[in-house]
């Protein structure tokens, strides 16, 4: 049987959108937050996914702004930076400190403002190149695990699971700071 | 490289693209509220989608797709409908056709005591003026006639369209609501996007908790005087109930508009007479457990405002847009108090709330 033509006009229209949406549920599938998830899952999870354009140098979330949700990098790289607005001194102005992170495609961040209420961003995110990201925000999350628990249940373990690390790896940085504090300290004292 | 600040320019065109989001938002609004043919249907078909949205989530959790999930609503819907309609219309028939044969008299009753009672007053303090309510309310009445009759063919037609359109509409909201939002939201530029989404979401709900809780209290209020009525032997206790029920959406006096029907019904027919104080019992004890125990815990658990607020708003509601003004006052204040809410949250973020992590 031969294979129908596209239409002139119209014939890659559907199928751009179809493109694109399994463009969508690729990334989706190897996201660390989306791992336990099937392909049906999937597909009802990307009826909540936003999917966002920034340009090369544009801010994706600044410091201490009300922060909603988390995003998933499926194009371009990300810088995360932390500012801080306290700067000792009379300057006023921000100052800039070293990029924490910089992430490329397949990583996610700002997945604290998923869980906390009224988040407050802790760090800068800004595009290093034309990316393309896929958010996913708390009252979809919530509709979600209304609607569909067990899809709901599989993100909120996998989230879990990303927050115990991060909070074992900041636990070991603690650690390792005061490993190198407690010479310096007591050496003072000793003075 | 950090390049933000290039971006500060950008500011007036975003500003722009947040502008003409919400102008198409708006205009696609006002397509449907603006016209008076959809603005009825779409109201109550988007009212409807309000309270159909928790059985259609318990429907999906049980593992259905949305689509079939809002079919088996139909389906279930129409069946309570066609039961009830079964079960009922024979009671609210013979109530409605009594109350149309009756209601010339318990009006020209009614007027002929206001009269009295209204120069005996007139009588005793010299300042009132004769006959001013009594004439008001004939006048008003012969208007209201006047208008139902005129319009009773246009009104009927009008029914039977919201009978078509608002399930159809109801279905779409249903079906194709969030796809509808999510392209809303891709219209808002970036740096606008997420506090847009949240003041809409928080505003949405707000409204929606509002509407159900005060629609659950209406039922409760309208089954107690039904069944209230029903067992002092009170008649139309069905068409009072429900109108009970009705009124009691509208805050603060929708009871009173409630009581008054009741009240000439028993008032003026002398064989009735003994049922004055049972009748009152009734509605007082309705309206007793709704303010101590139905809307301290369904409705003003979600109204988080003053009461004086509340009492501003729904007057300036009524002064404005009437009835439907103060129907629709409040969930309207918590809305604005939402957005004012978030807008003082972004200009003033709270101190020393620096959570770990990114």
């Amino acid at each position: 049987m031969p294979s129908r033509l596209p239409h002139p006009l119209f014939g890659d229209l559907f199928s751009r959108r179809n493109q694109a949406k399994a463009g969508l549920l690729e990334s989706l599938k190897h996201a660390p937050l989306f791992k336990d998830l099937s392909h049906r899952d999937l597909r009802y999870l990307s009826q909540f996914i936003y999917e966002r354009h920034f340009e090369a140098g544009e801010s994706i979330f600044g410091l201490g702004e009300r922060g909603l949700g988390v995003y998933l990098i499926l194009e371009g790289r990300v810088s995360i930076r932390s500012l801080t607005p306290d700067a000792p001194g009379d300057d006023p102005t921000p100052r800039t400190e070293p990029e924490m992170a910089q992430l490329g495609e397949g990583s996610f961040f700002g997945e604290l403002a998923l869980v906390e209420p009224d988040h407050l961003r802790t760090t800068q995110a800004v595009a290093l190149e034309a990316t393309r990201l896929a958010g996913l925000f708390q009252p979809d999350l919530n509709e979600i695990v209304e609607r569909k628990p067990s899809v709901g249940a599989k993100i909120l373990l996998r989230l879990g699971q990303v927050l115990a690390r991060r909070l074992i790896e900041t636990h070991d940085r603690l650690k390792t700071l005061e490993k190198y504090r407690e010479p310096s300290h007591a050496r003072h004292e000793g003075v | 490289m950090l390049v933000t600040k290039g971006f500060e320019g950008h500011l007036r065109a975003d500003l722009f693209r947040l502008f003409l989001a919400i102008s198409a938002g708006i205009a696609i609004v006002w397509l449907f509220l603006g016209s008076p043919i959809l603005a009825t249907p779409t109201g109550i078909a988007w009212v409807f989608t309000l309270l159909l949205t928790p059985p259609l989530a318990f429907l999906e959790r049980q593992g259905r797709s949305r689509k079939s999930s809002i079919l088996i609503l139909f389906g279930v819907l129409g069946l309570l409908l066609f039961v009830a309609g079964a079960t009922f219309y024979q009671i609210i028939a013979e109530e409605w056709e009594s109350i149309q044969r009756e209601a010339p008299l318990y009006f020209s009753q009614a007027l002929e005591k206001l009269t009295a009672f209204e120069s005996k007053m007139a009588s005793r303090f010299r300042f009132i003026g004769r006959g001013r309510v009594s004439a008001w309310v004939n006048s008003t009445s012969r208007e209201t006639a006047t208008w139902l009759l005129t319009h009773g063919t246009s009104l009927a037609g009008d029914l039977l369209t919201n009978l078509i359109l608002v399930p159809i509409l109801t279905f779409f909201f249903l079906s194709d609501g969030p796809m509808l939002r999510k392209r809303f939201f891709q219209l808002i530029p970036n740096r606008f996007f997420e506090s847009t989404y949240s003041v809409t979401t928080k505003i949405s709900n707000a409204i929606s908790d509002y509407l159900r809780a005060k629609l659950i209290e209406a039922t409760l209020v309208g089954s107690m005087v039904m069944v209230g009525l029903a067992l002092i032997g009170a008649p139309y206790s069905v068409l009072l109930g429900l109108l009970a029920g009705v009124t009691n959406i509208v805050p603060y006096v929708g009871p009173f508009f409630g009581l008054g029907p009741a009240l000439i019904v028993v008032g003026t027919d002398p064989a009735l007479s003994q049922l004055l104080v049972p009748v009152l019992v009734v509605y007082g004890v309705a309206n007793a457990i709704d303010n101590i125990y139905i809307f301290p815990v369904v409705v003003a658990k979600l109204v988080d405002l003053h009461p004086l607020l509340l009492i501003a708003a729904v007057t300036l509601g009524q002064e404005y847009y009437g009835l439907v003004g103060m129907l629709i006052s409040i969930p309207l204040a918590s809305s604005a108090k939402v957005m004012i809410t978030e807008i003082a949250a972004s200009l003033y973020p709270r101190r020393g709330s620096k959570a770990h992590g990114r």
